[in-house]
């Protein structure tokens, strides 16, 4: 596995957080991660969902997941017991992600602070794919994770963006 | 006797699932009621016999924690056992959970398996108490 990011803990967080989540919150079958520097190609992809989520707390920052409108369908018909293909499947992608997402950042910041600290994390909010891609490319410095899960023979990409000490969002 | 229960999360894909995981149980469900935030949740309470609440925390307009800490103040609303379904992680707040009574906790993501053992628990509690 290629590491290319500073914090290995951070990273194995990450990566096993993520895994976690897909394969028990939404039944998907997991391949190998990879460890990636920005945001991947994925983010181009008009057939992208994307959601953020902001925290704050002993640090603050975003998490964003990313993966394409059918595994999101995929994945909400599997935590709904539903056909792939049905219409109520289709209406949950949004909430889908935004579900996942929010289990990610609530179990990877224990895991990455200690059992200790609190944090308040925000509603998850879908956001456009260049927005998701924004967040890397405004400001590089504060990607502190981000990886590529294939879950279902699909992609997932997730990022942990760490605010500068004493910033304050507006 | 049937349970009325009141699911309370701002995602309704976590409703739904939540739902879904009680149909297909072998409880006696009566009514099932559902709430976005704590404030709607209370709205239902007010209006209809809650046997049990499922409840995620960290919600808008109203949390899930001041939910609970206004349920423990309410002379009737104090007794409804509450099932927290969370994300949350601090051992800080955790502990304020249970000072607050709260039932039981059980962690984001669960499998229907670990909802229905908290149910089976709660309801064991509380039929030992009548």
């Amino acid at each position: 596995m290629r590491l290319q990011n500073e914090s290995d803990h951070h990273a194995s967080a990450l990566i096993e957080t993520t895994r976690s989540v897909l394969e028990n919150a939404a039944f998907a079958m997991v391949d190998d991660p990879e460890m990636i520097g920005g945001m991947p190609p994925l983010c181009e992809n008009r057939n992208i969902l994307a959601a953020r989520v902001r925290f704050h707390g002993a640090f603050s920052g975003t998490m964003a997941l990313s993966m394409t409108s059918h595994l999101a369908c995929e994945l909400a018909a599997g935590m709904l017991g539903l056909d792939a293909d049905a219409p109520e499947a289709l209406l949950r992608q949004g909430d889908t992600v935004g579900e996942l997402l929010n289990m990610v950042c609530g179990n990877l910041l224990p895991a990455i602070a200690g059992p200790s600290p609190e944090f308040a994390i925000s509603t998850p909010e879908l956001i456009a794919p260049c927005v998701c891609r924004n967040l890397v490319d405004a400001h590089p410095e504060r990607l502190k994770s981000s990886a590529v899960l294939i879950a279902e023979e699909e992609p997932v990409h997730v990022a942990l963006l760490l605010d500068p000490p004493g910033f304050t969002a507006n | 006797m049937s349970l009325n229960i009141l699911i309370v999360d701002d995602s309704s894909l976590m409703r739904s699932m939540i739902q879904r995981i009680f149909n297909l149980s072998e409880l006696d469900v009566g009514l099932m009621l559902f709430a976005e935030n704590g404030a709607a949740a209370l709205s239902v309470m007010d209006a209809h016999w809650i046997d049990l609440v499922v409840a995620d925390l960290n919600m808008p307009v109203m949390d899930g924690y001041t939910m609970i800490q206004t349920m423990q103040d309410h002379e009737i609303l104090r007794d409804i056992p509450v099932l927290v379904v969370s994300t949350e992680g601090s051992e800080t707040r955790l502990a304020k959970l249970r000072s607050l009574g709260v039932a039981g906790i059980i962690h984001k993501p669960f499998t229907p398996e670990d909802l229905m053992r908290a149910v089976k628990e709660v309801a064991y509690a509380s039929a030992k108490r009548v």
